[in-house]
């Protein structure tokens, strides 16, 4: 009682002396006003508040609503496509130069936020068989899964499904579309 | 007997006749394959089939029965049916002048019917005629509600066929398949001449492939609606059961055994593509195939002791046979760059595939005993996923040679593609079994 009383009392005359000299310490005491002047020279002169310096936080011009040290969030991650696509040759499912950089790009990530599960879709452009392909996108998805686990990501974690041709990224019927449609892709799943 | 004028007219319809009847005979060219009739020498049947007497508030549904009635009959490929246009050249009157009347100008047989609707009940009676000798050869009644004309129709022109062939007809069957609808891709069916086309499915989901169980309205299929490819099944009342298959992430291209008891498919549960074969009974799967390739596509051979699949064993995709136990497993594509899908005659001497070049395909029936190869189509567009009538004198698939690919159906033999849908985008068809 009588500590939490004192320390009150310490702030809300350390407060007041910041604040406006000119107020009266409590109520009780009949202290004049200028009888509180000499409490603010154990303080600073009234400026305004001086920045307080808490670990790393800059000065908020506005309000926040959330601490910057949160995660972005699992839709916010995918549509920045952290996790990038890899391209396949035609009738293959082989891992060339370029996949196999993108795919050392992603398993650092993935091996650095071992908490998600990542969903690693297989799709195929449309001129193979229908049924073939859903095969054929499931050989590229497996192919993409066991390169990234066999760089030290959780296979635990690791999902795989093929589309086969049900999926274009782009509907044309020329290479450049082709091309665009044989791919894995990456998705973080909640 | 015959009037100059009847003879002439008699002679220009067995003119037209004359390569329908050569194509039974001898093989067409390029193609090698005598799918319409086996046998030799078959003559088409010459019908005339009148639409139902009636009186004025039934002549439209009279005009539907007949006209469906004659569509049958010519699309099964047993008959001439004569042009309704040369009708009034005969009259009318009681049987047997009428059949000798008919005689004069080709018929060989004649029905003629009489339709009545009372509120919405339609009664039509059809009598079956020989017109030389002159013979009534039946006489069969059919009723049901007035909405179900065509379906009466469909029957009728089976009983005609059955009378006078002794074989049975298709005219009752149907035809589901796949269509855009929204995100996904949902389950339609409609009769196999296009009419009554309606979707079944509303999952929101990719589907694909469906196939017509061998007993029943039921559909197996393949479905993303719950994130992974999986084996479903479509019940007549419209419920859809996920089947117990192999495990993985990947089940997928079901068929149907002969008896209904099983489904073969492909599954991943191992880690790459084999074929299993699952019994629907004590819900269990076998695994048949056991190679690192990728092995999908299965199709039973109507005798239930085989089972035809893809394998790109040898590097690129081709089709093999092999006996249900998973044994004895055989190349049957040679000379193809790539070929899939392959779908068992019910006759169980064809088997056809889809087979790639340069970026699209077409449609080749292979002979199983002596892998003699036809092909059926040449290069109008992509031609798909080919399975054939329950009867196996046409294939049902889908083409892209309008555009965007829609559903045809041709003969056993190339001849007579019609196309079916109209919309786009309809895909991996499959044709029923006669209707039980």
């Amino acid at each position: 009682m009588t500590s939490s009383r004192v320390l009150l009392t310490a702030a809300a005359l350390l407060a007041a002396a910041l604040v406006a000299p000119g107020c009266a310490k409590k109520p009780a005491a009949t202290t004049p006003p200028e009888a509180a002047v000499p409490a603010p020279a154990e303080a600073p002169a009234p400026t305004p508040p001086p920045a307080k310096a808490p670990e790393a936080e800059p000065f908020p011009a506005q309000p926040v609503e959330k601490a910057p040290v949160v995660e972005p969030t699992i839709d916010e991650l995918n549509r920045q496509g952290i996790l990038r696509t890899v391209h396949f040759a035609y009738n293959s499912n082989a891992l060339d130069d370029e996949a196999r950089t993108i795919l050392q790009g992603n398993a650092t990530w993935i091996k650095g936020h071992a908490g998600y599960t990542v969903e690693i879709s297989g799709h195929c452009d449309e001129r193979g068989s229908i049924g073939y392909n859903v095969a054929l996108g499931d050989r590229r998805a497996t192919a993409v899964k066991d390169y990234v686990v066999s760089l030290g990501a959780s296979g635990a974690k690791l999902t795989t499904v093929s589309y086969g041709e049900e999926k274009p990224v782009d509907p044309g019927h020329n290479e450049a579309a082709w091309a665009k449609n044989r791919r894995a892709e990456f998705l973080i799943k909640p | 007997m015959r009037s100059i004028g009847s003879t002439l007219l008699a002679g220009a319809l067995l003119a037209a006749l004359a390569p329908l009847a050569s194509a039974a005979d001898t093989p067409p060219s390029p193609g090698g394959v005598t799918g319409v009739i086996s046998g030799s020498g078959f003559t088409p049947i010459k019908i005339a089939i009148h639409d139902p007497d009636a009186d004025a508030g039934s002549r439209a549904v009279s005009r539907e029965i007949g006209a469906t009635v004659r569509a049958d009959l010519q699309f099964s490929g047993y008959f001439d049916v004569l042009d309704p246009g040369i009708y009034p050249l005969v009259s009318t009157s009681p049987e047997t002048t009428v059949s000798d009347k008919w005689a004069s100008i080709g018929a060989a047989s004649l029905a003629l019917s009489k339709v009545a609707v009372t509120g919405d009940r339609l009664d039509l009676r059809v009598t079956l005629v020989n017109t030389s000798p002159a013979t009534r050869l039946s006489a069969q009644r059919y009723g049901g509600t007035v909405d179900l004309a065509r379906r009466l129709a469909h029957q009728v022109a089976d009983d005609i066929l059955q009378q006078l062939t002794g074989q049975l007809g298709i005219s009752s069957t149907w035809i589901a398949f796949v269509s855009k609808h929204g995100n996904g891709k949902e389950i339609y069916m409609m009769d196999y001449d296009g009419q009554r086309l309606r979707r079944i499915t509303t999952t929101g989901a990719i589907n694909l492939m469906p196939v017509w169980a061998p007993i029943g309205q039921r559909l197996a299929f393949m479905s993303w609606r719950t994130g992974t490819p999986s084996i479903d099944v479509l019940d007549a009342d419209g419920k859809i059961t996920r089947q117990n298959a192999a495990g993985g992430t990947m089940n997928i291209c079901p068929d149907w055994s002969p008896d209904g008891r099983k489904i073969v498919y492909a599954s991943n549960a191992p880690g790459n593509a084999e074929i299993y074969l699952l019994d629907l009974v004590g819900g269990r799967s076998t695994r048949l195939t056991n190679s690192p390739a990728i092995d999908t596509s299965p199709s039973f051979s109507p005798n239930g002791r085989e089972i035809a699949f893809t394998s790109d064993r040898s590097g690129s995709p081709q089709i093999y046979v092999m006996d249900v136990e998973g044994l004895n497993v055989r190349r049957l594509t040679t000379g193809e760059e790539y070929a899939d899908a392959a779908a068992w005659s019910p006759r169980g001497d064809k088997i056809a595939y889809v087979s790639r070049r340069e970026g699209r395909f077409d449609i080749v029936v292979v002979d199983v005993a002596s892998g003699a190869t036809a092909r059926l189509t040449h290069g109008e567009g992509s031609n798909e996923n080919p399975r054939w009538s329950p009867d196996g004198r046409h294939l049902v698939f889908a083409s892209s040679r309008a555009g965007r690919f829609d559903i045809y159906t041709m003969r056993a033999d190339g001849a007579d593609v019609r196309r079916l849908t109209q919309g786009g985008d309809c895909e991996t068809p499959d044709w029923s079994r006669r209707a039980p």
